[in-house]
């Protein structure tokens, strides 16, 4: 059995529109492999600045699951966005760098193709990087094998009973929005990480 | 009359909110909900799978950002 905080995951990926199938696989295979998800956009928090905020949930999360995939340039003038390879270089110094708690951290890094990383964040390399392909049902099977493996249970299930639990779950994530009077656009990242656990155990 | 109903404790103190079939145990979430609650949810998923199971047509999930 693992202990409390290990089972809280950092996530660190976009949030935006083109990505959200992406994050939702990925909050769904978290909390059906009995961890649970930690993002920035979990507390709306004013006092807390968004750098205090991730350094502290990177600091209470043993394990990270990152996504630097988002490399295209975006607005006027065309600039990439660097959160991503950020975070993931705060999780990494905290491992590094930090004390006995944080040298347990470990992290599963994803791109879109596996060795696309060399060509824009060579220092990485040696880091477990994995290819999801901007597709959900990849991520899944990506993820919950290495959730698998860092759990310590054996009752957590594979990649593919995970992907067909979110397929029925994605469809059924409609009606339960309109029972709820609920549009789509007004679910929060609390609020999804509420649907997930109350399909799970309903 | 109503009680409270008891919080489920692993045993490192996380709340546990239920158990699949298989064994999981899945976590109650750190990131608090606005819009719902589980409870609420848990009611109308099962209500969902039940229509299913029954044969009613459940229309393709459409996905929307969340909201920041």
């Amino acid at each position: 059995m693992l202990r409390s905080v290990d089972r809280d995951i950092f996530i660190n990926c976009p949030f935006d529109q083109g990505y959200l199938p992406l994050f939702r696989a990925t909050i769904f295979t978290v909390l059906r492999s009995g961890f649970t998800a930690r993002c920035a956009l979990e507390v709306d928090d004013g006092g807390d600045n968004r750098f205090s905020k991730i350094c502290r949930i990177i600091a209470e999360c043993r394990l990270g699951v990152h996504d630097i995939s988002r490399t295209e340039t975006d607005g006027e003038p065309p600039l990439p966005r660097f959160n991503m390879p950020f975070e993931l270089g705060l999780f990494l110094g905290a491992a590094k760098l930090g004390g006995p708690k944080q040298k347990r951290k470990q992290c599963i890094i994803f791109d879109t193709e596996r060795f696309r990383f060399q060509r824009y964040i060579s220092d990485i390399a040696g880091q477990d990087i994995h290819a999801h392909g901007s597709d959900p049902e990849r991520i899944i099977r990506e993820l919950a094998g290495w959730l698998r493996d860092h759990s310590g249970d054996r009752a957590v299930p594979g990649g593919a009973v995970i992907a067909a639990d979110y397929q029925a779950f994605t469809n059924a994530l409609p009606a339960a929005c309109r029972s709820r009077d609920l549009d789509p656009s007004e679910i929060t990242f609390g609020d999804f990480n509420a649907m997930c656990v109350g399909y799970l155990t309903g | 009359m109503r009680t409270q109903s008891k919080v489920r404790l692993t045993r490192s103190g996380d709340r546990i909110a239920g158990t699949m079939a298989d064994g999981v145990v899945i976590l109650v979430p750190k990131a608090k909900p606005t819009n719902v609650t589980i409870g609420q949810m848990r009611t109308v998923f099962r209500g969902i799978k039940r229509e299913a199971a029954s044969g009613r047509f459940i229309e393709k999930a459409v996905d929307k950002p969340f909201r920041k």
